[in-house]
């Protein structure tokens, strides 16, 4: 392998591909990589919390109620008695799911909506475009609190309204990018030869719009997590016993001061999801970007 | 500012106010009140019972569409019978009247100021009563001031401080703080979750009254499993209510030994049923009921869902996968008053305190079956003909030792048939300025002011 690797490079150096290319310039941003650490971390404690957590995170022991942090519960226990590292491990398996699903349905929404709008535009266009405005008019949260009075409290109707309320922000940055890529030549080349429209926007547009959208998308996954501790913080997201951050965050409350802990654990693992989502995102956004490059 | 008839004291026993004494006919149809002489309004209006009456007549006439017509509807008539004294006539016998002449509502407010403003509302915001206190201003929202009044007549029981200005502030902490800071000499309720805030504090004491409220969990006895008595009986059994209180109420609680609380007249110890899931799971296993999945809703303040999903996590002990409904105050009202057959309530947590102090309105609109939403509050949907005799029995007559022994049958026979999961009597915490004395928090959750005195 050295030896034919050695004697290829000279003769054709083989282009390297924007996504490698990308990969790089991501490894070398110290913030992007401790963002990604973040994640990472979140995600195996996540994925991992069955398996390592000491007690489970719903039975209660009314009779260990607000314990501060000691060896027997790393992170103190709630008024019920739970244990705070179970729910909190839990709870990341809760935002995770939260975060990514809601992301992602936004994220499907509105790239279909951004494609079709700056594809074909005229009326399609304005018509999509003023809807998008009409919902940007919205702050998110309170549309994401009136969709919810809609739909009904509940950890799904949650992703639902974090999907909802991330399409318009996908449609414009979609839109935005298919408006330039679709005046550069191989789409008229695709063009010319008679492809069809919807075969052009699937393998020449969407492919080429697909690092502001992966950028965004991780993004969104850090709002969406947000949004949804926000609407489990006023009741209308995860219902109890769920082990959800912002519904932890909100039983916490009433004993700032008495018992800091409760309220301080799950602040802090909304705090690091954010960080960590938005730090690899601005890191992905600097490394996918061509105009960071010279 | 205002005084009944009667009234109650910080522990919640009836005294006489602005009549001396009183007298009741055997069979609880008339009441002779026999009034103090000497008394004036803050208004200077002698009182007298020409006053009471028209303050009666004006309760009971429905098109005055006062709040607590109800209350007072069942007095057909007052008569005058001399200055001094006023007898009441009610439309059936109720035994119960002297404890709703106590009621807050039955404050007697002087006739010159209520006629003067002859719409109501205008009254409503100038009030004008016989209380130490006279009203001087009042911002709604903001605050409310009252003053000492001069011509008090019971000058021993007159105001100690020159006047009293009543914030209303909704955020716990704040109020906490404002107490903290001296801001405040006293202020009502301080949450479980917040007490220890103030213990300890040498600027501050807690001032702690045992409530009369009893706090419980309504089961649907119309629908299933809670039509089988062995159900019910089993989930009183399956409730840790000790643990509860210990935690969620700060310890400011005791067990509920009957559906009144001991300050209720007419109440009696009865049982409680001890914390034992293994007959807990007997009686369930007698009762063939295994692996339920039900709703418990409860209204969304932090202590109601903090109870609330102790009881989720005590009732999964026993099979029973309960969903808690946290709802916000109108929301769960229109809920619960829905009529029987439209009604999807299952187990509710509530509590209630009789205002009038008396076993009957502890018991009566909670459980008989005249009281079924949308009537009133019988949450359990409860129909025993035996229990509603007994209360029954207990407003025919006004000898207190027959009516006190209906209702001892009446609790007796609740705490057997188990229609609510029986929880605590709570203990209302407000927070008084250690510079101050004198002022509580009445058994009912009205701050009882008017004695307070700085030391």
């Amino acid at each position: 392998m050295a030896i034919s690797e050695a004697v290829e490079t000279p003769i054709a150096a083989r282009p390297r591909s924007l996504w490698r290319d990308a990969w790089t310039r991501l490894l070398r941003n110290r913030a992007a990589i401790f963002g990604g650490i973040i994640v990472l971390l979140i995600i195996a404690g996540g994925l991992a919390a069955p398996f390592i957590t000491p007690y489970d995170p719903i039975k209660q022991n009314l009779r260990a109620s607000l314990q501060p942090p000691s060896p027997t519960h790393l992170l103190g226990t709630d008024v019920h008695g739970r244990d705070i590292f179970s729910r909190i491990l839990y709870g990341a398996a809760i935002s995770l799911r939260i975060g990514f699903l809601g992301a992602l349905l936004g994220g499907a929404i509105g790239v279909v909506l951004g494609l079709v709008s700056g594809f074909y535009g005229g009326a399609v266009d304005m018509i999509i475009m003023r809807l998008v405005d009409i919902q940007l008019a919205f702050p998110g949260l309170l549309l994401a609190i009136a969709i919810i009075a809609v739909i009904g409290p509940g950890l799904e109707n949650v992703i639902i309204a974090v999907g909802i309320f991330s399409v318009p922000t996908f449609t414009r940055v979609v839109r935005g990018s298919v408006l330039s890529v679709k005046q550069q030549d191989f789409v008229t080349a695709a063009r010319t030869v008679g492809a069809p429209n919807h075969r052009i926007m699937r393998l020449h547009l969407f492919p080429n719009i697909l690092a502001p959208v992966l950028v965004l998308l991780t993004m969104r996954i850090a709002t969406a997590i947000l949004t949804a501790a926000s609407l489990s913080f006023l009741g209308l997201g995860a219902q109890p016993p769920t082990p959800e951050w912002g519904a932890m965050l909100s039983d916490g409350r009433d004993y700032l001061v008495l018992a800091p802990h409760v309220a301080t654990f799950p602040g802090l693992a909304i705090l690091l999801a954010v960080l960590g989502f938005n730090l690899l995102g601005d890191g992905l956004r600097d490394a996918l970007d061509p105009r960071m490059r010279i | 500012m205002f005084e009944g008839l009667v009234g109650f004291n910080e522990k919640m026993e009836m005294q006489p106010m602005l009549a001396e004494r009183w007298e009741a006919s055997p069979d609880a149809t008339t009441f002779t009140f026999y009034l103090r002489k000497g008394v004036k309004f803050h208004d200077g209006t002698p009182f007298n019972a020409e006053a009471v009456k028209y303050n009666f007549d004006r309760v009971t006439n429905p098109d005055n569409k006062l709040k607590r017509y109800s209350l007072y509807r069942i007095i057909a008539k007052t008569e005058v019978v001399d200055e001094y004294t006023v007898k009441f006539t009610t439309s059936e016998p109720f035994g119960a009247m002297l404890a709703t002449f106590a009621h807050p509502a039955g404050g007697i407010v002087s006739p010159a100021a209520a006629k003067q403003g002859a719409d109501a509302p205008a009254f409503g915001k100038k009030p004008v009563g016989t209380g130490p206190y006279k009203f001087v201003e009042w911002v709604p929202g903001d605050h409310l001031t009252v003053e000492k009044f001069a011509d008090y007549w019971n000058p021993a029981q007159g105001a100690k401080v020159d006047r009293f200005i009543i914030k209303p502030v909704p955020e716990a902490g704040t109020r906490i703080n404002m107490l903290l800071a001296g801001d405040a000499h006293f202020i009502n309720t301080v949450p479980y979750a917040q007490v220890k805030q103030l213990q300890g504090n040498p600027n501050v004491a807690i001032a702690a009254n045992e409530a009369i409220y009893t706090f419980w969990v309504a089961m649907n006895t119309q629908k299933e499993p809670f039509k089988d008595k062995r159900v019910r009986q089993a989930l009183n059994y399956a409730i840790d209510k000790q643990a509860i209180i210990d935690s969620v109420l700060a310890g400011y609680g005791k067990l509920a030994d009957s559906p009144l609380a001991p300050r209720v007249w007419g109440y009696k110890s009865v049982k409680t049923y001890p914390y034992d899931l293994q007959k807990a799971k007997e009686l369930l296993a007698q009762a063939g009921v295994s692996n339920v999945k039900t709703t418990l809703w409860s209204s969304d303040s932090t202590e109601a869902k903090q109870v609330a999903v102790a009881l989720q996590g005590q009732l999964k002990e026993v099979g029973f996968d309960v969903e808690v409904m946290a709802m916000e105050a109108a929301t769960l009202s229109a809920e619960r008053f829905k009529k029987p057959e439209e009604n999807k309530s299952m187990m509710n947590y509530a509590g209630w305190s009789p205002s009038t102090g008396d076993a009957d309105w502890g018991l009566r609109p909670l459980l008989s079956k005249e009281s079924w939403p949308p009537t009133s509050f019988n949450l359990a949907f409860w129909d025993n003909p035996e229990f509603d005799a007994q209360i029954k029995a207990g407003l025919q007559t006004a000898d207190p030792e027959k009516r006190k022994a209906a209702y001892a049958k009446a609790q007796e026979i609740v705490m057997e048939e188990a229609p609510w999961i029986f929880l605590w009597v709570n203990t209302l915490l407000g927070g008084i300025s250690t510079k101050c004395d004198g002022m509580v928090i009445q058994p009912d959750g009205i701050a009882y002011l008017r004695t307070g005195y700085f030391k």
